[in-house]
């Protein structure tokens, strides 16, 4: 007589399988991707401090920058109209690009430059 | 312990990092099994269990009947399923004879062909139309009641647990006649 089939028997068994340790992976991976979306939507704010640091920083640059041209041009009375601008536009590449990543959020030296 | 789904919903409302960490602990293994069995392939079955958990966590405030967060996640996770199994049939393809044909066209390495009856069983299960499938998995695998097997499949519980039956008696006919 044919067997006849009982659900007791099988139980819950299923044929497929998964890679070892793959359900921490997956809730690694799921938490990773819900925290990407949460950073990018809020933007960063500097702090006051940071913003008063800057502020500092940026007219120690300037102050800088005023020097260096007075002391490479001992001529400059000659040229009293030097703006900020041309002591600027003096200074190597890499340093420009040093002041420009620098203080690219410090609008009252932006604007100059 | 199987951790109460009030307790999580308490923590999700209270502190998201916590809740997850319950949602994830009691929901990540059932619903993988859960939509594995629908669309068979493990890959697939990673794929479509990530979009339910971040559909999960991205629309939790949408949930309005906070007592039903089982049958909600099993919901989510079985429109995931179905979801994926569309993107992956021809359009000349019903999902029908997709889900029928699904066993020679997706295994992959994690499926265990040596275990013969259970192989067998999964092929009966996949000759049931969607909603008997459904309310016979999610009655016989992850024993919810049918008022959440019926708030899965939006319809009521006497028609979850007629297509539970019916699913049950094809199945038991398709073991004994294909020997």
């Amino acid at each position: 007589m044919a067997k006849k089939f009982d659900f007791n028997q099988i139980g819950k068994e299923m044929p497929y399988s998964v890679p070892q340790g793959f359900f921490n992976e997956l809730e690694n991976s799921i938490s990773a991707r819900l925290q990407i979306p949460a950073a990018e939507s809020r933007p960063k704010r500097p702090s006051a401090v940071r913003i008063l640091f800057r502020g500092l920083t940026a007219a120690a640059a300037v102050a800088a920058i005023l020097a260096t041209t007075h002391a490479l041009w001992p001529n400059r009375q000659q040229q009293p109209s030097m703006t900020l601008e041309q002591a600027f536009a003096n200074l190597d590449i890499s340093d420009q690009e040093y002041l420009l990543d620098t203080y690219s959020d410090v609008s009252y030296i932006s604007d100059q430059l | 312990m199987k951790i109460n789904d009030n307790e999580i919903v308490l923590q999700l409302e209270k502190n998201p990092e916590k809740g997850f960490c319950l949602l994830m602990q009691r929901f990540k293994e059932p619903v993988y099994w859960h939509i594995r069995r629908i669309v068979v392939s493990h890959s697939d079955a990673q794929d479509a269990s990530q979009e339910t958990f971040l559909r999960v966590f991205r629309s939790f405030n949408d949930l309005r009947n906070k007592e039903s967060l089982t049958a909600w996640i099993y919901r989510i996770a079985t429109n995931e399923a179905l979801r994926l199994i569309r993107m992956r049939i021809p359009d000349t393809m019903s999902i029908d004879s997709a889900e029928g044909d699904i066993m020679s066209l997706r295994a992959d390495e994690y499926f265990d062909y040596s275990n013969i009856e259970a192989v067998r069983l999964q092929k009966a299960i996949n000759t049931l139309p969607p909603k008997q499938k459904l309310a016979f998995t999610l009655r016989y695998y992850d024993d919810l009641s049918y008022n959440d097997i019926a708030e899965v499949m939006d319809s009521t519980p006497d028609n979850a647990k007629m297509n539970y039956h019916i699913a049950k008696n094809k199945i038991i006919n398709y073991m004994n006649s294909n020997d």
